[in-house]
C-alpha cells in the first residue's frame, strides 16, 4: 500500500450512496455512456466515493484535474525544469495521461477557470487533443470518463459542459442517525488505520473491493451480449417524453439500461432497467436545466417516466437469461 | 503545586496538534495582537508532536495561484538561489517538513487562498498542475484561522466547512467608565499575550501526550453521542469534526478509550453547549426531636427552581442519621443552537458564487482597471504584466539562446502575461430613497424598487445611495449621500429600512445625485458607461437649496423649493448615459408636483397600487 493510497477508503465500505455507486458502475461498465457529474452539498463524500471508486475499478488514483491547473499542463508539452537547462524533453498533458488510465477526474468542476474548461470540452467532444504551441505540433486520440464532482451552492455548469457528462448524480446528507454513525464509525476506523500499512481493515476492504472490481469487469465483458434492440424505442420516446434537447440523452439511457442488465446478469434489457437509469440520464439534459434552473427529478417525473415506459415496454416474459452468464458462476 | 486549569485556547491548540485529522482551526474574534502568540504556541505544540521545527506560512488578502502553488526561485541545501521552477509554499510531500498555515483574516482572504482551502484542508489528496510543477500528496498541514463573527457571512461556506475545530475567543470584560478603558488601553491590559503565557498552562501530562501520543478507541455509545449534538446539521463533517475532538480529548489525558464524556466535554468546549448554573447544595436544617411519625423526606427541588435556603426537611422530621448535604449536579444545558457555526445564521455578504473565477465578458472597449487578483496569457499589448512576461520568457531562455544566438532576454508573443483584474463596475445605480413619502402609507418600496436592485446585482453595479428626509440624519435639512461597494454592502439595507423623518431636502437630494452620477461616468478610472438613476419620492419635498447648504431655514418658503428640485433634475435629464425613473408611492397626493419632477427627468413614472403591490411593467419598461 502506498502513501497516497493510504488515505483511499476501501470502496466496500462506503455507506449508503447507492445512486452515486450505480452511476459510477455503470459507467464503468459502459464506457461509453461518457462519465458522471456528482452534485451534492458539502460534506456528502462525493470525492471520498470517486477516489474510492477509480481505486476499486481501476487499481490506481484516478488522474486529477485541480483547480490550481494551467493549460500547459492540461495539454502537455515541454518539461519546464529540463527547458530550463536547454534540453527540450516532451511531456504529457493531463488529458493524455487520463486516456491512458482511462479517467479523469475533476474535483470541484463548477469552480474551474472557463479556458480549462474550453479545453476539456474540445478533447471531450471532439476526441482529438490537439497540441500546437511552443513550436510542438502533435494530434492524439484521446478517449477517457470524465467524472466531476460539484457542490450546487458555489454556482452551476455550462449547458455544454453539463451536457458532457453522461449520468448526473444528485446525493443529499445522510439523515437518519443510524446510518450517520455507520459512517462515523467508518470514517473512525480509518482515521486509525490510515497510519498503520498493514492494517487489517484496509486489507479487508481490499480484497472486497476486489471481488466487486471481477464483478463489474464480468458485467463489462457480457456487455455487447445483452440484447438492447428491442428497447431502443422506448428510450428514445422516454428521452422525448422529457423533451431533452439532442441524442445523447437517448444514447446514454440505453447505454445504461444496457450496462445495469449485464450488471445483473440478464440477457436483455428490462422496463426495470430502464426506469432505474433515465433519471440519471436525462435529468440534467431538460429544457429547464439548459436554460440555467436547477437539476430536479419530482414524484411526477417518476411518474412520467413509468407512464413512458409501460406504454412502449416490452413484456417481462420476454426477458432472456442466458445461462451460462449467470451471476452465480464464476464469471472468469 | 497543583497545575491550574489551561484556558480555553490552550486546550483547543493541544487537541489540534495531537490529532492528526484536526486540521483546520478556526478562531472567533481573535484580536489582531493575540493572533501570533496564538500561532506560536500550535507551532511549539506541533514541534513537540513532530519533534522537529515546523514551518510556517501566512496567507492573506493579495496572494495569487502562483504565489501558493509554484515558486521560481528555489535554494538549494547550501543555501544558495537558482532559477528554477519548482513546488510553492502549500505543495507537500516526502522530505517536506511539517506546516502551519495562518490565515489571520479569513474574511479578507484572497481568491486562490480561498481556493487553497477548499482543494487542501481534510482532503486525503492533493495535486499542483501548475506551468510545469506536477505533484500529488497527502496533505498534513495544520491550518489556523481567524474571522470575526460579524463577518463570517462573508466567507463561503464551502470554506467555512473545511475548518471542523471552533472556537469563539472569550472578549475581555471592559470597563464601564470611559476613563478606565483608556486607562485599561494605555497600560495594555487584554491585549498582551504570548506564546510563552499560552504554553505555561500547557499541562505536563499533555506534553507527554504530545511528544507520544495513545490511541484512543471509540465505544459505540460515544459514537451515538455524537450525533446527539449534531442533529440538525448538514453532511458530515461536523460529527466528524466532534468526534475527533472528543478523540483529541481522551488521548490529552491518556484515555484509551473514548467515551460519551469525552463527547460531552468536547462539545461544552466548542461551545455547543453551556454549563448549568453553580451546583445547589442542601444543607437539611437542625431542628428538635421530633414525635415518631416521620414525614416522607422531600423530593429534590429541580435545578433553578428553589433557593437553597429555602429547601429542607418538613418541620417535624427527625434528623438522626440523616444522609449528608446533598449536592444536585449541574447538568449541561444546550447553548444557543449551532453557536460554533455562526454561518448558520448569519446573512449572506458575498458573490453568489464566491470561489468561481469572475467571468471577463464586458461589453464595449475593455475597461483596464480593478484590483490585480492574477494573471492570464495575453495576446495584446495592454494591460502587461510586466515581471510575470519576463518570467514566462525566462523559462525558455537557455534553448532559445542555443537556438538563435541571441544575447538578453529574448520574449516571444506566447510568454506575453496581462493581469487578470477584479472587474470593475461600469454599470451603477443611482437611488434617492425619499423617507418622509413613505409616511402614514404603509408602503413597503422594497418591492417597488426590487427591478433595479436585481439588475444592479446581476450586472454587478456600483450603488449610490442618497437618503432624503430620513430619521436621524445629522443635518435635517440635507440629503445624506452614500456610495456603497454594492448589493451586498449591508449600509444599503439600512438605508432602505430607515425610519421617516421630518424635512423633505429633496433639491438638496437630487443635486447630489447628480454630482455623483456626473462623477461616475466622466470622471476617474472607474469606466462606468450606463447609470440608472431611480428617484423613489412623491415629488412634495419643499426645502430650498440654500437652505440645505446653510443647514437652517430661516422664514416662511413659498415655492422655491419646488423649483430648485426642478432645476437639479433637469440637470440630472442631461447627462448622457443615464436612464431616469420616478417610482411614486400610491395615493400620492399633489400629483402635479410628481409630474412636474418627472418631466424635469424626462423619466417616467412608476406607481404602487397599493401599498404592497409593485407595477413591474412600468419598472421593467425604465430597463
Amino acid at each position: 500500500m502506498t502513501d497516497l493510497d493510504s488515505g483511499i477508503l476501501p470502496y466496500s465500505y462506503l455507506v449508503g450512496q447507492q445512486d452515486l455507486k450505480r452511476a459510477l458502475e455503470l459507467a464503468y461498465i459502459a464506457p461509453g455512456i461518457s462519465g458522471v457529474l456528482v452534485s451534492g452539498e458539502r460534506g456528502t463524500a462525493k470525492s471520498t466515493a470517486v477516489r474510492a471508486f477509480a481505486r476499486m475499478a481501476y487499481e490506481s488514483l484516478p488522474v486529477t484535474l485541480p483547480l490550481n491547473a494551467t493549460d500547459d499542463r492540461v495539454l502537455g508539452g515541454w518539461r519546464l525544469d529540463a527547458l530550463m537547462t536547454g534540453q527540450a524533453v516532451e511531456e504529457k498533458g493531463l488529458l493524455e495521461e487520463a486516456s491512458d488510465r482511462g479517467v479523469l477526474y475533476v474535483d470541484e468542476v463548477n469552480l474551474l477557470d472557463d479556458h480549462i474548461v474550453n479545453i476539456i470540452l474540445d478533447a471531450a467532444a471532439t476526441g482529438v487533443l490537439s497540441v500546437q504551441r511552443e513550436a510542438l505540433a502533435r494530434e492524439r486520440h484521446v478517449d477517457f470518463t470524465l467524472i466531476g464532482t460539484m457542490n450546487p451552492e458555489e454556482g452551476g455548469l455550462r449547458p455544454q459542459l453539463l451536457d458532457r457528462f453522461g449520468l448526473h448524480v444528485t446525493v443529499g446528507a445522510e439523515t437518519d442517525p443510524l446510518e450517520r454513525a455507520k459512517i462515523l464509525d467508518v470514517v473512525l476506523k480509518m482515521d486509525v488505520a490510515r497510519s498503520d500499512p498493514e492494517s487489517k481493515f484496509i486489507s479487508a476492504g481490499r480484497a472486497q473491493d476486489a471481488q466487486r472490481h471481477a464483478e463489474l469487469a464480468a458485467a463489462r465483458q457480457r456487455l455487447n451480449d445483452v440484447a438492447i434492440e428491442p428497447v431502443l424505442g422506448t428510450c428514445a420516446a422516454v428521452a422525448a417524453a422529457f423533451e431533452v434537447a439532442g441524442h445523447r440523452g437517448d444514447i446514454v439511457t440505453a447505454l445504461a439500461s444496457r450496462a445495469l442488465a449485464a450488471l445483473e446478469g440478464a440477457g436483455s434489457v428490462a422496463d426495470r432497467h430502464i426506469i432505474a437509469v433515465a433519471p440519471l440520464a436525462l435529468q440534467h439534459r431538460r429544457p429547464a436545466v439548459v436554460r440555467g434552473g436547477p437539476v430536479t427529478w419530482s414524484d411526477d417525473d417518476q411518474e412520467l417516466l413509468v407512464t413512458t415506459v409501460a406504454g412502449h415496454g416490452i413484456p417481462a416474459t420476454t426477458e432472456v437469461l442466458i445461462p451460462s452468464q449467470s451471476r452465480a458462476q464464476d464469471p472468469v | 503545586m497543583p497545575e491550574s486549569e489551561p484556558s480555553d485556547l490552550t486546550t483547543v491548540l493541544a487537541c489540534a496538534a495531537v490529532e492528526p485529522d484536526l486540521h483546520g482551526l478556526l478562531l472567533f474574534d481573535l484580536a489582531g495582537p493575540l493572533l501570533r502568540p496564538a500561532a506560536d504556541a500550535y507551532a511549539q505544540m506541533l514541534a513537540i508532536r513532530y519533534g522537529q521545527p515546523v514551518g510556517r506560512v501566512t496567507l492573506g488578502s493579495y496572494q495569487t495561484e502562483d504565489d501558493l502553488w509554484t515558486s521560481l526561485l528555489q535554494r538549494d541545501a547550501d543555501g544558495t538561489s537558482r532559477f528554477a521552477i519548482g513546488p510553492g509554499p502549500l505543495v507537500g510531500g516526502e522530505g517536506q517538513p511539517p506546516l502551519l498555515v495562518v490565515i489571520p483574516d479569513l474574511a479578507r482572504a484572497s481568491f486562490a487562498v480561498s481556493r487553497a482551502v477548499v482543494e487542501l484542508l481534510g482532503a486525503p489528496i492533493a495535486t499542483v498542475q501548475r506551468h510545469g510543477v506536477s505533484r500529488t500528496w497527502v496533505p498534513t498541514a495544520h491550518w489556523l484561522a481567524s474571522c470575526a463573527t460579524a463577518d463570517v457571512g462573508q466567507v463561503s461556506p464551502h470554506v467555512l466547512d473545511r475548518f471542523l475545530l471552533r472556537l469563539a475567543v472569550s472578549q475581555p470584560v471592559q470597563p464601564a467608565d470611559a476613563v478606565e478603558r483608556l486607562l485599561a488601553e494605555l497600560a495594555g491590559e487584554g491585549q498582551s499575550a504570548s506564546a510563552a503565557e499560552i504554553m505555561s498552562g500547557l499541562p505536563q501530562r499533555w506534553r507527554r501526550a504530545l511528544a507520544n501520543p495513545p490511541t484512543a478507541t471509540f465505544t459505540a455509545a460515544a459514537v451515538r453521542q455524537t450525533g446527539q449534538w449534531s442533529t440538525q446539521q448538514p453532511g458530515m463533517r461536523r460529527q466528524v469534526g466532534l468526534a475527533r475532538l472528543a478523540r483529541a480529548t481522551a488521548r490529552l489525558e491518556d484515555d484509551h478509550t473514548v467515551s460519551p464524556e469525552h463527547v460531552d466535554s468536547a462539545a461544552g468546549l466548542v461551545g455547543l453547549w453551556e454549563p448549568a448554573p453553580e451546583p445547589i447544595t442542601v444543607e437539611p436544617e437542625p431542628v428538635s426531636p421530633a414525635p415518631q411519625q416521620q414525614a416522607e423526606p422531600a423530593a429534590a427541588p429541580d435545578i433553578g427552581e428553589v433557593a437553597a435556603d429555602t429547601v429542607g426537611p418538613e418541620e417535624g422530621t427527625s434528623l438522626e442519621g440523616a444522609s449528608p448535604p446533598e449536592v444536585f449536579a449541574a447538568s449541561p444545558v444546550p447553548g444557543p443552537d449551532g453557536s460554533p457555526f455562526p454561518e448558520d445564521t448569519a446573512s449572506p455578504v458575498r458573490e453568489a458564487a464566491p470561489l468561481r473565477p469572475a467571468a471577463q465578458r464586458r461589453r464595449g472597449r475593455p475597461v483596464r482597471s480593478g484590483v490585480v487578483i492574477g494573471t492570464q496569457p495575453s495576446s495584446e499589448l495592454a494591460d502587461i504584466a510586466w515581471v510575470a512576461t519576463a518570467m514566462e520568457a525566462a523559462k525558455h531562455q537557455s534553448w532559445r539562446a542555443q537556438a538563435g544566438g541571441q544575447s538578453g532576454l529574448v520574449v516571444r508573443a506566447s510568454d506575453l502575461r496581462s493581469y487578470r483584474r477584479a472587474p470593475a463596475s461600469e454599470y451603477l445605480l443611482g437611488l434617492l430613497l425619499d423617507h418622509t413619502c413613505r409616511r402614514e402609507r404603509n408602503w413597503d418600496w422594497t418591492l417597488s424598487l426590487a427591478p433595479f436592485l436585481r439588475w444592479a446585482y446581476v450586472h454587478r453595479a456600483g450603488v449610490c445611495v442618497i437618503e432624503v428626509g430620513g430619521a436621524g440624519a445629522p443635518v435635517p435639512l440635507r440629503a445624506e449621500r452614500s456610495r456603497v461597494r454594492g448589493m451586498l454592502d449591508p449600509r444599503l439595507a439600512a438605508a432602505m429600512s430607515r425610519q421617516p423623518g421630518t424635512a423633505t431636502p429633496l433639491a438638496d437630494g437630487l443635486t447630489k445625485l447628480q454630482a455623483e452620477v456626473r462623477h461616475a461616468l466622466q470622471h476617474g478610472r472607474g469606466g462606468v458607461t450606463d447609470a440608472i438613476v431611480v428617484v423613489a419620492t412623491d415629488g412634495l419635498g419643499n426645502v430650498p437649496l440654500q437652505a440645505s447648504v446653510d443647514g437652517y431655514l430661516f422664514g416662511r418658503v413659498r415655492q422655491e423649493g419646488v423649483d430648485d428640485a426642478i432645476a437639479a433634475a433637469a440637470g440630472l435629464a442631461e447627462l448622457n448615459r443615464c436612464r431616469c425613473v420616478c417610482v411614486a408611492p400610491p395615493r400620492s397626493a399633489y400629483r402635479h408636483h410628481l409630474e412636474r419632477l418627472a418631466q424635469a427627468l424626462r423619466a417616467p413614472i412608476a406607481v404602487a397600487d397599493e401599498p404592497s403591490q409593485v407595477a413591474h411593467s412600468d419598472a421593467g419598461a425604465a430597463l
